[in-house]
């Protein structure tokens, strides 16, 4: 599918140029057990200050195709076979390495899992982050960790004078994931890219640094793709979805839709799966079996054999990316027609709006509710 | 810091006391009575000369006493005196102590300067020909013995290069030029087994460092490789590489003995080697005395060192 042959879901939004737009991308990785397709034809679009959930299991493409629009994926072994990563309408997969540096950090940051694995342990803070301002902005040595200290005041962290000159391990675990979004905020990006950004933090701080990010994003209308397998951060964070399977978007919509009507099963399949408050305290759902080896994709749909729907036909036709309403697509042959809890044949939960609330009912999605429009001291 | 430095002062005392120990047992614990060896076949062994001699070594005294007796004098600055030449021990060993501590430190810049860059270059080309030619390479440095290639390289030296003066030791007082100059080639043949382990040390951490996320995060930044590597991925693995190079002091001071014997330099391992030959004890006992607690005090500026690379360090 070199040219797409459906149009994306978020060409019906405004027609102002998105901010990042991936066409057909396929990142496969060259390995001695043989090719792993880890993104295999993916279309995705962000446009100015909107928010892209990409949500699937390990393994299912999501963090690869983060590094792709990056540009940081490691090769050997990997390597973007083909596809177009735009950003405002500039090819990146396209530049050298020289352009690709100029962009990184200052037009798209990135923020990782786990901050204390993502900074340096034998710098400074403020050195770290100093580092963007030299590279970017070429700004002098002291200059830079002035800019970084003011950047941590920004992203509210206690005497940012002192932390400048702290070593990571001398951080809390939320404050080192503040710095790292400071980092990232520093050049103020377009493109914002968090790969699980609070995955690694305890679930008291998770709340506090998706409401900064959330927050800063809004201020500078950043475009922000976070990626997360938690629905309850999709729920809260995101406006739009795309549901990644194996190195493809299975579905991709906004966010009510996704969890008032998935289309594809496996969407379903996550929802289900999803602990919830009130209702029957049944046994947890969950999904059965394992994601596919990428080396070793079946032939049709690659969701087919775990699919409860999965017919002779999804199990020798690879379906294609097709809408199934508007501002909805799904690949599958027998999509899911009815709400969601019309297709949870004979499970006894409660209404969907109890599946969304149960999901909302952690501290997370609570606090984010309540999020104050602008904290003090917020950035600027 | 200061605090660290002193405790790790204070942890010395007992290092040096087992060194002492051992040396004293090593030495003067040999089977068969050391007089009797001292004073060989040709010396009249008059029972009354041994028990003089007995007496000048504190031999009459109870094992414990004669270790204190030399730890005692040794802790004064007094090591005795050569039992062949009646010359203090000391004096022999601060005479000879510079041509030792030139020889390691031209070693150390050998390994520095040739084996880290190197290690860095050959990770950084992973697999490709630099990387294999460096590996392949390596690994030759590191089975060569010694004494093989400072053998050959006296011997392609003298038949080669007639005018260089690789078996003329100049003293650094008198040509300094020429005195370093003569002891290059003896360096690097004193350095190749360790330099040779350190590249390969340096390429394994600088490759463990690579894949780590805060080098990820460096190139997120948009930072050019050459900035990666000098300031996040170096620094990092320098560490364990700087932990190995104090531990290999002791395998170049070990070395040392050879080198200087085959390229007749009059350091301390050749005098060492003499002692035992002559049997000269007093000087064998300073002089790996010597030896051990110099081993034992590089190591302790490792320690320190190591507290400056890696900030996780308490102290």
């Amino acid at each position: 599918m070199s040219e797409n042959p459906v149009p994306p879901a978020a060409a019906a939004a405004p027609a102002e140029l998105p901010v990042l737009r991936i066409r057909d991308l396929r990142t496969h990785f060259f390995t001695g057990q043989g090719v792993v397709k880890a993104v295999d034809g993916v279309d995705l679009e962000v446009h100015k200050g909107e928010v892209l959930g990409i949500v699937g299991e390990s393994g299912s493409g999501k963090s690869v195709t983060a590094l792709s629009i990056m540009q940081l994926v490691a090769s050997p072994p990997g390597r973007i076979v083909s596809g177009r990563i735009e950003l405002d309408g500039l090819d990146m997969v396209k530049l050298d390495a020289a352009a690709m540096r100029r962009i990184r950090g200052k037009r798209i940051s990135m923020i990782f899992q786990d901050p204390l694995a993502s900074l340096n342990p034998v710098l400074r803070i403020g050195f770290q982050l100093g580092e963007v301002f030299r590279h970017h902005l070429g700004l002098e040595k002291r200059q830079a960790v002035t800019e970084a200290e003011r950047m941590l005041r920004a992203m509210d962290i206690p005497s940012p004078a002192t932390r400048v000159r702290n070593y990571p391990h001398q951080l809390s675990g939320g404050m080192r994931q503040r710095a790292m979004i400071a980092m990232a905020l520093s050049c103020k990006p377009e493109l914002l890219i968090a790969d699980e950004p609070t995955t690694a933090l305890d679930v008291t701080v998770q709340a506090q640094v998706l409401n900064l990010m959330k927050q800063v994003c809004r201020e500078h209308r950043t475009a922000l793709v976070l990626i997360t397998h938690d629905m309850g951060v999709i729920a809260n964070m995101c406006e739009r979805v795309a549901v990644m399977y194996a190195g493809k978007v299975v579905e991709y919509t906004d966010v009510r839709t996704l969890f008032r009507r998935p289309g594809h099963p496996y969407a379903a399949g996550l929802l289900r799966s999803l602990p919830r408050l009130g209702g029957n305290a049944r046994r947890l759902q969950s999904i059965e079996g394992q994601p596919p080896r990428l080396t070793r994709l079946p032939p049709g749909c690659a969701y087919a054999p775990r699919c409860p729907r999965a017919q002779p036909r999804c199990r020798e036709e690879a379906p294609e990316l097709v809408r199934l309403r508007p501002g909805q697509e799904v690949r599958c042959h027998f999509p899911l027609e009815g709400s969601l809890e019309g297709s949870l044949q004979g499970s006894p939960q409660g209404p969907l709006e109890g599946a969304l609330e149960g999901s909302l009912h952690r501290p997370i999605p609570a606090a984010l509710h309540a999020a104050p429009n602008a904290a003090p001291g917020a950035a600027r | 810091m200061l605090r660290y430095i002193l405790l790790r002062l204070l942890g010395l005392v007992p290092v040096l006391f087992g060194v002492s120990v051992l040396v004293f047992v090593a030495i003067w614990v040999i089977p068969g009575d050391i007089v009797d060896i001292m004073m060989g076949d040709e010396v009249a062994q008059s029972e009354k000369a041994m028990q003089r001699l007995r007496a000048q070594l504190n031999l009459d005294q109870p094992i414990w006493m004669r270790y204190l007796l030399w730890v005692g004098n040794a802790l004064r600055g007094d090591l005795g005196v050569s039992m062949i030449s009646g010359e203090p021990v000391l004096d022999q060993i601060l005479e000879r102590a510079p041509v030792n501590l030139q020889l390691v430190l031209i070693a150390m810049v050998f390994i520095i300067v040739i084996g880290i860059p190197l290690g860095t270059l050959a990770a950084y080309k992973q697999f490709t020909w630099v990387d294999n030619s460096i590996r392949v390479g390596a690994i030759f440095g590191y089975v060569i013995p010694n004494f093989w290639l400072a053998t050959i390289a006296v011997l392609i030296v003298s038949l080669y290069f007639p005018r260089a003066t690789v078996l003329d030791y100049v003293p650094f007082s008198k040509d300094p030029i020429a005195n370093i100059k003569g002891l290059l080639i003896p360096g690097f043949v004193l350095a190749l087994t360790t330099l040779s382990y350190i590249v390969r040390l340096t390429r394994s951490t600088v490759l463990d460092t690579l894949r780590l996320d805060y080098v990820r995060t460096a190139r997120a930044k948009g930072l050019g490789e050459r900035v990666v590597m000098s300031t996040h991925v170096l620094k990092n693995s320098l560490i364990p590489v700087v932990t190995v190079l104090g531990i290999q002091v002791g395998v170049l001071i070990g070395g040392l003995v050879l080198t200087e014997e085959v390229f007749m330099l009059p350091g301390i391992g050749r005098m060492i080697l003499l002692s035992i030959e002559a049997r000269d004890f007093m000087v064998l006992a300073g002089g790996v005395l010597f030896l051990g607690v110099v081993f034992v005090l590089v190591n302790l500026v490792i320690d320190i060192l190591y507290a400056f690379l890696d900030p996780r360090i308490t102290y």
